[in-house]
């Protein structure tokens, strides 16, 4: 096979595209000795780490191997990825996989982000009260202006129809003749009114009956 | 009556998940405090709901969701660059290691930045803060489908992008 065509299979193997032949093909490819240097990157994807007994750092690095395979396919579970993590949380890294370090210790340091400012509002709720308490505050001001507004038109209004009362209060008795004067004519007042009163109570009862005979 | 810190307390656990999140999104650590001071305010404002909501960090996420997409509508959207991450220098790495840590991450942040939004907040969700498929499914309103084809297709172009850097 020519290095455009496993160029072409390689692009299928990434897009999860290609057959079960496809994939031995490339095994195959990767598993003899001259490789394409452009190719050198994905050899640790076609490595069969089963058939592979030199030690148990060289199983957990074709694990791993195998497992990165299954991180850039999104088909790796979260154990799984745990696991990677881990793996390149570490200082022994194989040389095959140190082309992954950067990735994995990035999205390490990614994490270690901290938000180290205290959780408090920087309005605190004791000023947003107080914003609360000052609306109530306007409220009761507007409740307050209209009533005592009230009030004083009430007042005024009233004032204008007891002026001549409120005038009279000035008109001070100089003596107690004076006084009794003054008395003598505020009754005789009050009498005429009264008599009035009574007049038109007499006036309006005779126009009833009048009325009450003519419909007899 | 709830007082503020009682209230506030339940989100403790999970208040550095909304800040990357939202810092994830935003790509400005100003505009993600920002974020989460909304936050805030609205939990503090549904204070009474809040405490009947069972799984408050779904709920929390959600709303700084969807206060992150109203900042970005707002604004014109930048990249994010690694001076975000000014801790690395803190974390008692040797010199060596903090400058390799920065090379790393400049190189994977900007394959990340040139990614579908969508994509990228995916991955993000998947791959730093270890959600499961459905978590993120319910989070961002996609079928667990398609959040599984937009992650094959973003780690496949974390894939393409990566093979060609050399760290």
């Amino acid at each position: 096979m020519n290095k455009l065509d496993i160029d072409q299979l390689l692009e299928k193997f990434w897009s999860a595209e290609t057959t079960e032949q496809e994939e031995k093909e490339l095994k195959a490819y990767f598993e003899q000795a001259e490789i394409d240097e452009s190719h050198t990157y994905a050899a640790p994807f076609f490595v069969d780490f089963v058939q592979d007994n030199s030690g148990t750092e060289d199983i957990t690095h074709l694990i791993i191997q195998k497992l990165i395979g299954k991180y850039f396919d999104a088909t790796s579970s979260q154990e799984e990825e745990q696991l990677i993590h881990e793996y390149f949380a570490q200082d022994a890294i194989h040389d095959d996989l140190k082309c992954y370090k950067g990735l994995f210790r990035s999205f390490q340091l990614m994490g270690q982000v901290q938000f180290n400012k205290p959780l408090m509002l920087k309005q605190s709720p004791a000023s947003e009260s107080r914003i609360i308490s000052l609306t109530w505050i306007r409220v009761a001001a507007a409740a307050v202006i209209f009533v005592v507004g009230g009030l004083f038109l009430f007042k005024s209004l009233n004032q204008e129809q007891s002026a001549p009362m409120a005038k009279a209060r000035y008109i001070e008795p100089e003596n107690p003749e004076e006084a009794l004067e003054m008395t003598l004519q505020a009754l005789a007042m009050v009498s005429r009114k009264y008599k009035k009163g009574e007049e038109q109570l007499l006036q309006g009862m005779k126009t009833m009956n009048n009325a009450k005979g003519a419909g007899n | 009556m709830q007082t503020e810190n009682n209230l506030f307390k339940q989100i403790d656990v999970f208040k550095n998940k909304l800040f990357r999140y939202a810092l994830n999104m935003l790509k400005n650590e100003l505009d993600a405090e920002d974020v989460i001071q909304e936050l805030l305010i609205r939990i503090w404002q549904r204070k009474e709901q809040f405490d009947q909501i069972e799984n408050k960090e779904a709920w929390c996420m959600t709303v700084t969701r969807n206060l992150c997409i109203d900042k970005i509508r707002a604004r014109k959207q930048s990249s994010q660059d690694i001076s975000e991450y000014h801790f690395i220098a803190d974390h008692g790495a040797t010199p060596d290691i903090v400058t390799e840590d920065r090379e790393n991450l400049k190189i994977v942040m900007d394959v990340l930045n040139a990614l579908p939004e969508n994509q990228k907040e995916i991955i993000h969700l998947r791959d730093v803060e270890g959600y499961t498929y459905k978590e993120i499914a319910d989070l961002i309103g996609l079928s667990e489908d398609q959040v599984k084809v937009n992650l094959f297709r973003a780690r496949q172009r974390l894939k393409e992008k990566l093979k060609n850097f050399k760290y």
